[in-house]
């Protein structure tokens, strides 16, 4: 693959999957810190 | 006495679930093609702000509608404004026409994850295809008769739809999302891995990723970008609202649409790494421009792609089962959401039980798609899907964040909703794109569909067909959408 196309395969990659995993880790660190609840028993 | 709501059992079934409704077949063959024919890599950068611009925002607005009022499309816009509730019933007839050619194609897909057993297509893909297995005929009018071919695949697919929604929210759609989507994830990652390790596997992905961004400076290219961000994320369908309506009264709104969003976008971005670095590989073995075989949609995925297995140096069906299945997997769950949402709508209004509305709602579904399984269908549903997403979705879409942005002036309080139950604070900039940037990009999206609906007719189609169909369809949600409306209030009442 050409350079530029990996640059941007890093850049796709990074936003999406980087997103991905830090509003998931964000996401189980503010629900420990709230009430205790982990992602099982949030709901009903 | 008000019957308590159903309510999902956790918050991972949750997220299984919308992701599950956002994951469906366009992004195995609807992005792809896309991004590729939109800048290659450079469209990155129009998709990342159409995300953070428009999909998010909507999403994050959807679950705030269906939170903060507890209710379906037609409950939570009759809960802004009373006299709106038709928009409700107007994205719900909307789902409603594309469930109905959305579980044929599923159909297809289940006869195709079948025939990938020994390659049983044969090497003339195309002929197979339109002829031998769903019976098209010359004359576009001439239905031909139902195909038993395509009708026995779509009735078990009717009947595994039929026994999840029968069985209730958590029993049935966070169960089915629970097992269902991380099988699917592990079946994409396998086509990736296989894809990418295949001669010319590299040629496709240059294609693919090699940015040019002068198309950037193309009007067009930030419609598309725009355009995919809307229709991946299943905005506009109600379904977010319905599906938001069984969320525990804390919840966190906005991150769970942030992580939606992006589970669908990253998914969408690893399938288009498995579909190019295939399309190279067929290249390579045609001795052909990547170019000249890259394609979209049915094409794609029932002609392209059985001539690659066909080509495959080793473990053929092994490589068809997972690919359509997966396209069984991915579209199964956004069925059960589309339907959903509808079968919502009518419990909130009516008051019916559980199985009355899904008998009512799948039953009437079950026998409009009979159509699409006639000779003629793959006509009708090529029209019939063109003017129902162009027509229907955006422009409902418009219409939606006019009315929440504009006419009822609800963001403030949505807003205050989602940041009093939510752990990311959603700022100004949720704001200022649903007044501002996303009315002004659907708005151009239409005028644009239009301008092209006038400049060439689409397809080769009879202008009967298109104006009875096409027009005909998207018209008539419009039109079912207020009838709809019309009747008293019986189910439980809006709490907006």
């Amino acid at each position: 693959m050409s350079t530029s196309a990996w640059v941007m395969f890093f850049i796709g990659a990074g936003g999406l999957w980087g997103g991905l995993i830090f509003f998931i880790i964000y996401a189980l660190r503010s629900s420990r810190r709230s009430d205790g609840s982990g992602w099982g028993d949030e709901g009903g | 006495m008000e019957q308590a709501r159903e309510q999902w059992g956790t918050r991972v079934g949750f997220l299984l679930a919308a992701i599950g409704s956002a994951i469906g077949l366009g992004n195995i063959w609807r992005y792809p093609y896309v991004a590729y024919e939109n800048g290659g890599g450079a469209f990155l950068i129009p998709y990342f702000i159409a995300l953070a611009t428009a999909g998010i925002p909507i999403l994050i607005l959807e679950y705030a509608l269906g939170h903060s009022t507890r209710g379906s499309g037609p409950k939570a816009y009759r809960s802004i404004r009373e006299r709106w509730e038709w928009l409700g019933w107007w994205q719900l007839a909307v789902s409603f026409v594309i469930a109905t050619y959305y579980m044929v194609i599923l159909g297809w897909a289940l006869s195709y994850t079948y025939f990938a057993i020994g390659t049983q297509w044969g090497e003339d893909t195309d002929a197979f295809f339109f002829e031998s297995y769903l019976g098209v005929g010359e004359e576009f009018w001439s239905l031909g008769g139902i195909q038993l071919s395509v009708l026995v695949p779509v009735l078990i697919m009717w009947a595994a739809v039929y026994f999840v929604l029968l069985r209730g929210v958590r029993r049935g759609i966070e169960l089915a999302s629970r097992i269902l989507m991380p099988v699917l994830v592990i079946m994409l990652i396998a086509i990736v891995i296989r894809g990418v390790t295949l001669p010319g596997a590299a040629e496709g992905l240059n294609v693919l990723l090699t940015p040019d961004f002068s198309a950037l400076l193309d009007g067009t290219v930030w419609i598309a970008a725009y355009g995919q961000v809307f229709f991946t994320l299943s905005i506009a369908f109600a379904i977010m609202i319905a599906y938001s309506s069984y969320l525990p009264r804390r919840t966190d709104l906005s991150n769970n649409g942030f992580i939606a969003a992006l589970s669908n976008c990253s998914f969408e971005f690893l399938a288009a790494l498995g579909v190019f670095a295939v399309l190279g590989f067929l290249a390579v073995q045609q001795n052909v421009a990547v170019d000249e075989v890259a394609t979209s949609g049915i094409g794609l995925a029932f002609i392209a792609f059985p001539s690659i297995i066909n080509q495959f140096p080793a473990l053929n069906s092994l490589f068809g089962v997972l690919f359509y299945g997966s396209l069984v997997f991915a579209g199964f769950t956004s069925a059960i959401s589309i339907l959903e949402a509808i079968i919502s709508g009518v419990r909130d209004k009516f008051g019916l039980s559980r199985t009355g509305a899904v008998n009512l709602v799948c039953g009437a579904a079950f026998l409009v798609s009979l159509i699409y399984t006639t000779g003629g269908g793959i006509g009708f549903l090529d029209i019939v899907d063109h003017f129902i997403n162009n027509y229907g979705l955006v422009l409902s879409g418009l219409v939606q964040v006019l009315l929440v942005g504009w006419i009822a002036r609800e963001l403030p309080r949505l807003r205050d909703h989602i940041n009093r139950v939510s752990d990311v604070y959603v700022g100004a900039w949720w704001t200022i794109s649903l007044r501002f940037i996303t009315p002004l990009i659907l708005g151009a999206a239409t005028a644009y569909n239009i301008y092209e609906e006038l400049s060439a007719a689409y397809g080769d189609y009879p202008v009967s067909a298109l104006l009875t169909l096409g027009g005909g369809v998207a018209l008539g949600a419009v039109i079912i959408g207020f009838v709809l409306s019309m009747p008293r209030w019986r189910g439980t009442e809006t709490t907006g």
